[in-house]
């Protein structure tokens, strides 16, 4: 089957199964896809709470996971490679990586608000902390898999330590930091939503926040539609970006 | 003559589990100007861990390396090395793995560009300079790995069993090529193999060494250039050596 058609048989699908929810649980528990899309539509065009319209919101999160995957990404890959090239930083971050990827995400979260007065750098700070372990992970896993024969060729042609980096290491790994990334946009997506539902007053979470004091659910799924719309976009574009960088592969 | 490669007293001994363990010990190794210079031996015996003592990719615990009759640092003179396996990087095209090793020697960014055209011209890869290693068969993959190491224009060629895992009609005609190649370029060539006929074929001089890294006999191999793989004398030479050689190695 072709995969746009996939997608579409996957979606019909789901939205079928969300129309007989809807049926048996009525409108209160579980408003119906048109439902959800009619409110969407409203939130869309029309202005919310604090006249702040569902698109200034979403920018708002858009631009936190964007700072974050980025920071994240940049610590992920350059403590990685470190570990990967370096015994000591190897030794050094080793001790400390299973206790950074075993404190709860829901702690960090709060503790990074309370501590950062629930500023916007206190949702950066959180999720970066959060994130960043398991890409440095799995971007060292990379890094010493990285083939020593073509290592021991660089050396052999004089080939100096700078470009060793840039044209074996990181294309090497290329693969486990793309994963990362994509690892990256999916966690940080749920965890600066769920920062803001803690404690700020734009972004999605925020709002999810509102509506729901508001017993308004068919507001919350409106806005939670607009949320997965948005990720299965960015992995999707993302996939595409990542088959071309790793089309050497075949 | 002096001999323009000179190895003295080379030992080299590798830390294991089981303790230290001797490659080999008080070992002489010389390459005349302009000489094709073998080195055959079981599997197993040291026979690349001359090439890569010489090299500098191996420490050494004792000995001298000279150069056109100065002591050097090993790896400290002009040398081009084709691996066993070509150990290219399977994420940049065939010129850009040339492009690697040429930055690495040094060679300014302007002369680049034509060295590669050149060499992969005369190794007949003319047509695949923007093809992936992947793209390649194993044949090609490794004259790709002698255009790398010629592209460097080396004083010295080390060769590793370059031709070992390549079928019998790739191999042979790699070899004709490399003879061609040798006679136009007049580059020393320090080779190392397993192969007897191919040992015979190839050099002026066959050094033996037995499985405890030690030299135990040379041989000149005196017949004319060009030679032919299939010629009865070079069987001949070949089956009066393999009897010294095999009688010694019991």
């Amino acid at each position: 089957m072709r995969r746009w058609l996939r997608v579409l048989v996957t979606l019909l699908a789901f939205l079928l199964a969300w129309q007989a929810g809807a049926l048996v649980l009525g409108p209160e528990l579980l408003p119906s896809p048109a439902r959800v899309a009619a409110r969407l539509a409203e939130v869309l065009a029309g202005t919310g709470p604090r006249d702040r319209g569902a698109l200034y919101h979403l920018g708002r999160s858009f631009a936190r996971v964007a700072v974050v995957t980025v920071l994240g990404l940049a610590l992920s890959t350059a403590l990685g490679l470190a570990m990967g090239v370096d015994d000591r930083a190897e030794r050094v971050v080793a001790v400390w990586l299973p206790l950074w990827m075993t404190v709860p995400t829901l702690v960090v979260v709060l503790v990074s608000m309370v501590l950062l007065d629930f500023s916007e750098w206190a949702v950066v700070a959180g999720v970066t902390f959060v994130a960043t372990p398991f890409a440095t992970a799995n971007v060292w896993e990379g890094a010493r898999a990285v083939d020593p024969a073509l290592l021991e060729m660089a050396r052999a042609f004089d080939v100096g330590r700078w470009d060793v980096l840039r044209e074996v290491y990181l294309p090497a790994t290329l693969p486990q930091v793309l994963g990362s990334v994509r690892y990256l946009l999916g966690m940080v997506w749920k965890v600066v939503v769920l920062a803001e539902t803690f404690g700020l007053d734009e972004g999605l979470g925020a709002m999810f926040r509102f509506w729901f004091n508001q017993g308004d659910v068919t507001a919350i799924l409106a806005y939670l539609s607009l949320f997965v719309v948005v990720m299965v976009a960015l992995q999707y574009g993302f996939g595409a970006v990542s088959d071309r960088l790793l089309a050497w592969q075949g | 003559m002096t001999a323009l490669l000179e190895g003295e007293d080379l030992t080299v001994r590798f830390e294991t589990d089981d303790g230290p363990l001797t490659v080999f010990e008080g070992l002489d190794v010389q390459v005349e100007p302009g000489e094709f210079l073998t080195v055959m031996g079981p599997s197993g015996c040291g026979k690349t861990t001359v090439l890569n003592a010489l090299a500098g990719l191996v420490p050494l615990e004792r000995g001298t390396v000279r150069y056109d009759g100065e002591a050097i640092e090993p790896g400290e003179f002009s040398y081009g090395y084709v691996f066993q396996e070509p150990r290219l990087l399977d994420w940049r095209t065939v010129a850009e793995n040339l492009a690697f090793a040429l930055r690495g020697a040094g060679v300014p960014e302007a002369e680049r560009g034509s060295r590669i055209e050149t060499w992969l011209d005369r190794v007949g890869l003319a047509d695949e300079a923007d093809s992936y290693p992947r793209e390649l068969s194993g044949g090609m993959r490794q004259r790709v790995g002698v255009a790398r190491a010629l592209a460097v224009d080396p004083e010295v060629l080390l060769m590793d069993e370059p031709f070992s895992s390549l079928d019998d009609v790739t191999g042979r005609g790699l070899r004709r090529d490399l003879l061609e190649l040798w006679g136009e370029t007049g580059k020393e060539i320090l080779f190392v193999t397993h192969d007897l006929r191919e040992a015979v074929t190839l050099s002026d001089r066959v050094l033996f060494m037995d499985a405890e890294g030690a030299f135990f006999d040379e041989a000149e191999i005196p017949h004319d250039r060009p030679r032919d793989f299939d010629d009865p004398a070079l069987g001949e030479t070949e089956r009066r050596l393999a009897e010294r050689f095999f009688a010694e190695l019991g």
